[in-house]
């Protein structure tokens, strides 16, 4: 097994180099007058031609492709990646100031989404055909093609414009008083219900738990139905099974038939899916983030993409698929880990 | 079932215990919440050319004069003591020094006391900072009768290029090792920078290099240019440390290696607290505040771009203020407690502009690039009747009623309503008129226009659908007047925009100005000026014109300290704009206003920065 780890981890700085270089590449595409758009927004901030020139110079916009990746690979090593445009920040600020954010909000809703798409997904194929299946299997699809905005804008509307529960944002005002400028608050994590614990400061978990409720039940109900999808499928699958007709005929009780023998077995894909999808996740939820305020990574590199901010696009696109070849490596462990008929190789 | 009803005992006492935090009728009684959108770039005043930065710089920093009020023309002392006039004798009868007796006893945020130097540090940092793209160039016109120092460099010099002095052509590097580059820039700082600002006592002169009415405008509270920074703290942070012999050292730096982006201390009635960039700012009252301190104890500019979350968050009072796009008003105005304050007059407009010499290389938005009815010619707009008849056919009032919603007026020419120079007068007001359209497009080349048609692309920025409403109208007019007029609006990528226009390709295209400062001199050279921002790319045939006819004016305009005269001069040059048609003067935008109406001492100056009818936190109050 370790030989495989190192096998694929030596593939990273091999994907990664990759990555960069077609971001590189499109980005040289555009001419440096284009390019320049990321830094002027408007052009009565260039007084004259020659302002324009020394913009292009000072950006370094018109170096040759070779010259300008050799030269931000150059400062990667010394990890600096450079000024985001976009956040007004180095890139590397935006990154650790927006990561933990995205985090949270990722492993708060995954939780939900595997727990409620495998127990619908087990119900769905238990009382496959049923009432039941078709009810779940409907609410399923309306989850899955109900576009986010939609739905958010609804639970923020309702939620919070109607009942006044779940306000958007991380924090209420009061609480981030105190989480940014109060020097008896440690940000140890920057995961702010985390942190908070951390800090023995209870009101302020709550009210970061209180401001999460929205957007996991957003993110939750778009992405539990993909879930629930393949645990039912596997279920059916696995429910087929000999040796679930066997424990049947030996006089095991149903709910053992279920839950021992054959949920197990039908959350082998599920699980190796739900790994992929907090990857995915990580990557952008760039609506949610945006309904919600929630200032994580999706909302800013969309907006970097969208502004040519190319330095925050290439140093995002590290993170996330430095993330992706990670993650797929523990899935691939655990998949080998929970059936032992799996062989890495 | 026990455990059915175990779980749903849970789920009313967890959202029970939510629902408990119940809502006072006024939320954060100490703090008040502004909905924008968009963070500040930077705190550093030399830096920062945009309006959200402006507006926090607003509130931390003070400049050595303020606005009256609500008013735009009128001053009043701010860190200095008395605002110069030539009547008080602080201004010289040729405009060319001003003088700033400067108050006492002013505490800058971290405890120091404000002194002429500090006066004096501001301004030459300024001067010698001037970023790319930065608001520095307000000082160098004034102060050294360039736009930038490095044109001053260049042109004392001889030089081709400022960057010819460094080694590798590098600006930001080192200067060549040969003796007589640093001698020389040693001496371009002791010539020209060290001698535009002087202490004299208690006082501060400027000695400018040439009569500039405006100069009171650009050094007046809203420019955040001019804002007043502590000498010593500045230097501390690693600013320029005041010499002349590495001035060079620090003039344009990159973002990230202005050691003042970040932080700030000014004299102003706020201190900065925490920036979570694009998220928070969060500003705390200076209790020594010198004007007395604040009525609010907090102020907190959360950046939230959707605008639902923003409506429903000032609907909740969860914000007490929220910009509003123009679009839903009228739903903002429905939400209860709320006032919504419209038709504020702005000191921005909206033009749609006809280079008369379009640059035809590679250039697919000019069709053929013949008047063949499959194109246009380069020089289209050269000729007056085309650009006349255009200037007859956008419908201005249709377009200020559907699409500005009624809240936008006409200007005859570049310059607003509410700056000195304004003319109401009818006759300089082109009307919306299809038959006067169609007798200037037949006379248009010679008669060739109208036979044989045209066909072009009209741009605009994708997303903004003010513009491409009126992008949109202007094709469809045309088409009805004239079927072989095909004029086909695209909306396009800032990028793909900003390209076109700075290598002179677009053909019409509409684009807006917002005031830095609220005089005639911002506006006119802009529109209308040989170097003018945008007047500037219509090509060389107009670059020609203006030379001749627009130029004097401008200069005229600039160096007359009169009033009553200068007025007289920007109606001239307003004349000229009708004259030729130089463009379509489509729409001076009003803006709005949304708060709670538990917010008290709000009110409007245009020139205020920020977004659309923005706030002077100093005076705000909330449930009092």
């Amino acid at each position: 097994m370790l030989s495989y780890i190192i096998r694929r981890l030596l593939l990273l700085p091999v994907i990664l180099m990759g990555v960069t270089l077609l971001i590189f590449c499109v980005f040289s595409l555009l001419s440096p007058m284009e390019r320049l758009a990321t830094y002027v927004h408007d052009p009565n901030t260039l007084k004259n031609s020659q302002a324009m020139g020394r913009l292009i110079e000072k950006y370094h916009l018109n170096d040759p492709f070779p010259l300008g990746y050799i030269n931000w690979l150059k400062r990667i090593i010394n990890f600096d990646l450079g000024w985001s445009q976009t956040a007004n920040q180095s890139v590397k600020d935006a990154i650790s100031q927006r990561f933990p954010v995205t985090l949270e909000l990722v492993l708060y809703s995954i939780i939900p989404v595997i727990l409620v798409g495998i127990w619908l997904g087990v119900l769905s194929a238990v009382h496959h055909n049923d009432m039941l299946d078709q009810t779940i299997r409907v609410t399923a699809i309306i989850g899955w093609s109900l576009p986010t905005f939609i739905f958010g804008l609804l639970v923020l509307f309702i939620f919070y414009g109607i009942l006044g529960w779940f306000p958007p944002g991380r924090l209420s005002s009061w609480a981030q008083d105190i989480v940014y400028t109060s020097s008896n608050f440690h940000s140890y994590t920057h995961l702010i219900t985390i942190d908070a614990l951390l800090n023995g400061n209870i009101p302020i978990f709550l009210d970061a738990l209180r401001h999460l409720v929205a957007p996991i039940l957003t993110l939750s109900y778009i992405s539990w139905a993909f879930l629930l999808r393949i645990t039912r499928s596997s279920m059916l699958d696995t429910l087929r099974k000999d040796y679930i007709r066997t424990a049947r005929a030996k006089g095991v009780d149903e709910h053992t038939v279920i839950h021992l023998h054959a949920q197990r077995n039908a959350l082998i894909p599920v699980m190796t899916i739900s790994g992929m999808m907090i990857i995915e996740m990580l990557g952008g939820v760039m609506i949610t983030e945006t309904i919600f305020t929630y200032p994580g990574l999706g909302f800013w590199t969309a907006t970097a993409a969208q502004q040519l901010d190319y330095g925050s696009v290439i140093s995002f696109a590290l993170l996330f698929s430095s993330l992706m070849v990670i993650g797929n490596l523990v899935v691939d462990l655990s998949y080998a880990l929970i059936d032992p008929r799996v062989r890495l190789e | 079932m026990k455990r059915n009803f175990l779980f749903i005992v849970f789920l009313c006492l967890t959202l029970m215990l939510f629902t408990s935090f119940s809502f006072a009728e006024i939320k954060n009684p100490d703090t008040i919440i502004d909905a924008c959108i968009g963070g500040p770039e930077s705190l550093d005043p030399h830096w920062a050319y945009d309006t959200s930065s402006g507006q926090v710089i607003y509130e931390m920093y003070d400049n050595l004069i303020n606005y009256k009020g609500k008013s735009t023309a009128e001053f009043v002392p701010m860190l200095s003591t008395e605002v110069p006039s030539v009547e008080n004798g602080l201004i010289s009868e040729d405009g060319l020094t001003y003088t700033f007796p400067i108050r006492k006893e002013v505490k800058f945020h971290n405890g120091d006391i404000l002194t002429p130097e500090d006066v004096v540090y501001s301004i030459k940092r300024a001067l010698i900072f001037d970023r790319s793209g930065g608001p520095t160039w307000m000082f160098c016109e004034p102060l050294l009768g360039v736009y930038g120092i490095e044109d001053k460099v260049v042109e004392v010099y001889g030089l081709e290029n400022y960057s010819d002095i460094f080694v590798d052509g590098d600006p930001r590097g080192e200067l060549k090792p040969e003796k007589k580059y640093k001698e020389a820039m040693i001496k371009f700082f002791n010539d020209y920078i060290d001698k535009t600002v002087e202490v004299d006592g208690d006082k501060v002169i400027f000695h400018l290099a040439q009569a500039y009415a405006p100069f009171l405008n650009i050094l007046a509270h809203s420019g955040n240019w001019s804002a007043i920074i502590n000498k010593k703290w500045a230097i501390a942070q690693g600013a320029w440390d005041g010499q002349a012999d590495n001035w060079w050292k620090y003039h344009d730096p990159e973002a990230e290696k202005d050691p003042l982006y970040a932080v700030e201390n000014g004299t102003g009635p706020f201190v900065l607290k925490k920036w979570v960039p694009e998220e928070i700012i969060m500003l705390e009252r200076f209790d020594d505040y010198w004007r007395g301190p604040a009525k609010i104890k907090n102020v907190q500019i959360k950046y939230i771009s959707e605008y639902t979350t923003r409506k429903l968050m000032l609907q909740t009072g969860d914000a007490d203020m929220m910009y509003v796009p123009l679009q839903y008003i009228s739903e903002v105005e429905k939400i209860e407690g709320v006032i919504v304050e419209k038709n504020l007059p702005q000191l921005a407009n909206v033009v749609s502009m006809f280079p008369w010499t379009i640059n035809a290389e590679g250039n697919s938005y000019i069709g053929s690039g013949k008047l063949d009815g499959k194109g246009i010619p380069p020089d289209f707009f050269s000729d007056i009747h085309v650009r006349k008849g255009f200037s007859y056919l956008f419908p201005y009032d249709i377009f200020i009623k559907t699409v500005a919603k009624g809240m936008a007026i006409r200007n005859p020419g570049p310059i607003p309503k509410g700056i000195m120079g304004y003319t109401a007068d009818p006759a300089l007001f082109y009307p919306f008129s299809m038959e006067k359209a169609k007798a200037e497009f037949k006379l248009a080349w010679g008669g060739q226009l109208w036979e044989k048609g045209c066909k072009f692309t009209i741009f605009y920025n994708e997303g903004n659908d003010t513009r491409k409403a009126a992008c949109d109208m202007l094709s469809t007019y045309a088409k009805m007047l004239n079927p072989k007029f095909n004029l086909e609006p695209v909306g396009v990528q800032w990028s793909t925009y900003l390209k076109a226009f700075l290598t002179e390709k677009l053909p019409i295209y509409t684009i807006g100005w917002q005031a830095d400062y609220p005089d005639p001199h911002n506006w006119a050279p802009v529109y209308m000026g040989s170097k003018g921002d945008y007047a500037g790319f219509f090509g060389e045939a107009y670059r020609e014109f203006a030379r001749k006819n627009v130029d004097p004016l401008l200069e005229q305009g600039l160096k007359e300290t009169d009033p009553v005269k200068r007025a007289v001069i920007y109606k001239e040059l307003t004349q000229i704009a009708h004259d030729q048609a130089i463009s379509i003067y489509a729409y001076q935008p009003g803006g709005t206003h949304a708060q709670r109406l538990y917010i008290g001492g709000w009110y409007y100056n245009p020139i205020l920065p920020g977004l659309p009818a923005c706030a002077d936190f100093y005076y705000l109050t909330k449930g009092e």
